[in-house]
């Protein structure tokens, strides 16, 4: 079952001389269950494309369906019941709610939807639980560290029980041991729960753990590699799409081996 | 959910929003303050119900205006100091209208804690504020109001609708928000110097714009407007047009001019020899980001120089001329002395007669330098008095300009003189040829504002001269004042307030028609007894005066027009300021982790606070010197045709209003310093 569809979507920002395009013509699919990755040299176009996808921005021209519905043409009020009902976000600096402590974080959003009181509090003891929050819900932002800020923002995103989670530099904050637990979480969500996830990186280690990467290149899809083997062996290819996007053409790369 | 969030954000935000709540409360307190004293009926009755009392009530709706205007402008700092928050919301799912409404109650807390503090205040100062009041207008009478259920509820329902009125307009800029700008922030990236060339035609433009304004003020002559404020007049479009223009220029300079001015300093070689310039240099992209609130400022500083100009002049000038009047209680021309004092006596009043004043009419010509600015034209009618008489009045008239007149000299009575800008000692050298040849030249020795009698009864310039000339100059059309001391009627009574409205009436007033040729025995004049009066003739006196009502009206209506005109500019001053800080402490909330990667990239920390405190001091006081240089240069205008503009009054009060933009400066500097040095990386603090 399909659960994004990219059709030839261009973004351009500025006007005239100063015009800028970050995405050209691209066009991809995300299936339901599915794990990608979105690489690319720095100014791609990921973060651009990550915003579109996730309602954030909206595309210059080309059309996106996320969950069958077409997101592009959804006004302003219909997004807002779309993106509590479809979509969770974990950003880069976890954009927390500095006035609220973790708990509230965490179930403002629920609160908001008039869901059943014990309904909220079971999801929040479960994710507190599986993301090992537990001691942190009556602390406020400020007194977390990185870490822990990540997971009470990835548990946040996934309270609402969203079809899709989009992820932009999720680890990019994170040293290895935190960025390790929170991909492993994320892994299992996508596995046990059939919870979609598009997460964009830079990092391949962080990558290894998707099940598809999309590489762009100058705002146009360049390539993908799909998981088959084991996640060293997608590690390496991976690894060597980067090395192929980097410069020149990915024939080229292949030619040299 | 929605209320906790509120309820969490505004105590967060509590301590920075201080000084605007407390400037919103005064708002409310001058407010209430306004209501009740002019609804308070003691107050009404002692001031006769007064006109000059609505001023009170316009500006309680000044004040609801300017409310609307300060607290739209805060609000539009607080969006800026929230934006991450709002983004994070939307993509979280909340509706737009739930976000707003987090955002309203969050505002509305803080306003109903100042609408509550300020009523509180309202009640505590009433009584000060109608003492303040009615000693301004003369009136010596003690009153105990302080509580008024009426304005209580008014100004509590007027400042409701200012809220909910803002909180429209936020929901409405709330829609609007694009949710990408507010979760990557960029927006001085955005504001890239575009090297166009409208870019570089606005940036010259600017000042081209303000300088042009300028020269106009002095060119043209749009005082003519402010005098008639008639909107038919070619004069009001230039008026409009050199506002106009000046707002313009004063725009373009702040959102092209210096921005751009600061890129090419930024480039130069020697701005990097000068810490100070390039600290300058740096702040061109902040003063293009905040051009719209650096223009309010500067017009705000102007407004409150000029309004304080006005108040000071208005107190001076306007208690000078009570001081000159007469204090002569009743003045008739003989034709109808006996018609006025039959009315006075018949109401119980007791007339005591003090003096009598002779005066003749004729046209001069004045010889000396600058002649033909003081006469406005070849010749000028003047009223003629005798030394001896001038100085029978004097013992009476203590305020008369005590003169002993040699053989041809003569003492220059005149209010008009001040208005053309001509020296003293100018005058003081002119000789005055009168039309009949026979009469010596008399050389003018002493000029004065004060009028033998009063003014009221004479048409404009009136001579002083020795005696043994004033019975050679012929009688014709010639009259006689008497002046008589008025006792058991009060001066402000409904009675003679009704003598003094007749007095004005065609046919208690006297016309004169003047024909100037260039010769002066050509020059003539008639004098129209009783006929309709014709508004375009200067040349107009009464035949008889009391002096109470009018002295008790002017005072009053100066009391009050000095009050509320000061109190608005004081208001305005102390609540712009406050705006002003939460614009740079909103501010700090984007820039303190730009401050904390360069104190990681091994700036010291004292070289930022420098630098933080030197934008600070550009952004906040720029816009107040300008305003304060705009407002001065308009006054100093008006002071070519007032010399005795009180200058020293109007620099006095400026300096106040610059000391109070300084201690907010003062203080938005001490809590932006705080800031920066309480933002350490995330990872450092407690756990």
């Amino acid at each position: 079952m399909r659960m994004v569809e990219v059709k030839q979507v261009s973004k351009s920002f500025g006007a005239r001389n100063n015009l800028v395009r970050a995405l050209n013509n691209i066009s991809f699919t995300i299936d339901r269950g599915e794990f990608v990755g979105v690489m690319g040299p720095s100014g791609a176009g990921k973060t651009t494309l990550l915003n579109i996808m996730s309602t954030i921005d909206r595309p210059s021209v080309g059309r996106v369906y996320v969950a069958g519905q077409e997101i592009t043409a959804l006004p302003e009020r219909d997004l807002a019941t779309f993106r509590r009902e479809n979509i969770g976000f974990i950003f880069q600096d976890f954009n927390l709610l500095p006035a609220l402590s973790v708990s509230e974080n965490l179930v403002m959003v629920l609160s908001m939807l008039k869901i059943p009181r014990d309904e909220v509090q079971k999801r929040l003891a479960y994710y507190s639980e599986h993301l090992n929050l537990n001691k942190l819900l009556t602390r406020y932002p400020n007194e977390l560290s990185i870490g822990q800020k990540q997971r009470v923002a990835a548990a946040r995103a996934l309270m609402t029980q969203p079809k899709i989670l989009f992820a932009d530099e999720p680890t990019g904050s994170l040293d290895s041991k935190s960025a390790t637990e929170l991909l492993q979480y994320l892994a299992t969500i996508n596995l046990e729960n059939e919870t979609t996830i598009m997460m964009v990186t830079h990092d391949a280690f962080t990558a290894s753990y998707c099940n598809r990467i999309v590489f762009i290149k100058d705002g146009a899809f360049y390539s993908e590699v799909v998981r088959a083997g084991s996640r060293q062996q997608f590690f390496n290819q991976i690894i060597d799409m980067q090395a192929a996007i980097g410069g020149g053409k990915i024939s080229d790369f292949r030619n040299r081996d | 959910m929605i209320l906790e969030t509120a309820i969490k954000n505004f105590r967060r935000h509590l301590a920075g929003r201080v000084l605007y709540l407390v400037a919103l409360a005064l708002l409310v307190m001058v407010s209430y303050d306004c209501l009740t004293t002019f609804q308070d009926s003691f107050i009404s009755r002692i001031s006769q119900g007064n006109p000059a009392l609505v001023a009170l009530l316009l500006l309680f709706f000044s004040l609801l205006g300017f409310s609307v205007l300060i607290i739209f402008y805060a609000n539009r700092f607080f969006i800026h100091q929230h934006r991450s928050e709002i983004g994070l919301m939307i993509i979280s799912g909340l509706s737009r209208g739930q976000i707003a409404l987090i955002f309203f109650l969050e505002t509305l807390f803080g306003e109903l804690l100042a609408l509550g503090f300020g009523l509180l205040l309202g009640l505590l100062t009433n009584k000060l504020f109608a003492m303040l009041l009615l000693r301004l207008m003369g009136l010596r009478a003690a009153t105990n109001h302080w509580f008024s259920f009426s304005a209580l509820w008014k100004t509590s329902l007027g400042f409701l609708i200012v809220f909910a009125l803002v909180g429209i307009f936020d929901s409405s800029r709330i829609f609007s928000l694009r949710t990408v700008r507010l979760l990557y922030p960029n927006e001085l990236g955005d504001i890239r110097q575009r090297n166009s060339w409208l870019n570089r035609l606005l940036a010259w433009l600017g000042p081209l714009l303000v300088i042009g304004g300028y020269v106009a003020v002095f060119k043209l002559s749009w005082i003519h407007f402010m005098e008639t404020l008639r909107f038919s007049d070619r004069t009001a479009t230039n008026t409009v047009l050199i506002m106009g223009a000046l707002i313009l220029g004063i725009w373009f300079c702040f959102r092209n001019t210096l921005p751009a001015l600061f890129s090419w300093l930024q480039g130069t070689k020697w701005a990097y020899d000068q810490q100070r310039i390039l600290d300058l240099a740096t702040t061109g992209q902040e003063v293009q980001f905040h051009h719209q609130s650096l223009t309010l400022t500067t017009l705000f500083v102007t407004a409150s120089v000029v309004l304080l100009g006005f108040a000071s002049v208005l107190y001076s000038d306007g208690f000078r001329n009570l001081e000159e009047e007469a204090p002569i209680d009743l003045v008739a021309d003989r034709q109808f002395h006996d018609h006025v004092l039959q009315q006075i006596k018949a109401k119980g009043g007791h007339l005591q007669r003090l003096a009598h004043l002779p005066v003749k009419i004729m046209p001069v010509t004045l010889h000396g330098p600058k002649s033909d600015v003081i006469m406005s034209q070849a010749t000028m009618p003047i009223e003629i008095v005798g030394m001896h008489n001038y100085l029978q009045i004097q013992r009476h008239q203590k305020n008369l300009l005590p003169v002993i007149l040699d053989r041809n000299q003569a003492l220059f009575i005149s209010q008009d003189f001040q208005y053309q800008h001509v020296h003293l000692h100018e005058l003081m050298r002119n000789q005055v040829q009168f039309a009949d040849g026979k009469l010596p030249r008399l050389q003018i020795v002493a000029f004065s504002r004060v009028y033998p009698l009063g003014s009221n009864l004479f048409f404009g310039n009136v001579l002083v001269v020795p005696d043994d000339i004033f019975e050679q100059i012929p009688s014709a059309n010639s009259r006689v004042l008497v002046g008589y001391r008025l006792k058991k009627i009060a001066p402000d009574s409904p009675f003679l307030k009704k003598i003094d409205d007749d007095s004005y009436q065609s046919k208690a007033s006297r016309q004169m028609r003047y024909r100037h040729p260039q010769q002066l025995q050509k020059a003539q004049i008639t004098i129209y007894q009783d006929v309709k009066r014709d508004l375009s003739n200067a040349y107009i006196s009464s035949n008889y005066s009391v002096r109470g009502p009018s002295q008790v009206l002017l005072q009053r209506v100066l009391g009050a027009i000095v009050f509320v005109i000061g109190l608005l500019a004081i208001l305005m001053t102390f609540a712009w300021a406050s705006v002003c800080s939460l614009r740079e402490l909103s501010e700090v909330e984007r820039t303190r982790f730009d401050y904390l990667t360069l104190t990681k990239i091994g700036i010291d920390q004292h070289h930022l606070l420098r630098y933080s405190n030197w934008k600070n001091r550009m952004l906040f006081l720029s816009p107040v010197i300008f305003g304060i240089g705009n407002g001065l240069l308009v006054m100093r205008f008006v002071g070519l045709y007032l010399n005795h503009l009180p200058m020293k009054l109007l620099y006095l009060l400026t300096a106040a209003v610059f000391i109070v933009y300084w201690c907010f400066y003062l203080f938005t500097s001490y809590n932006y310093r705080r800031i920066i040095k309480m933002t350490t990386p995330p990872d450092q603090q407690g756990r």
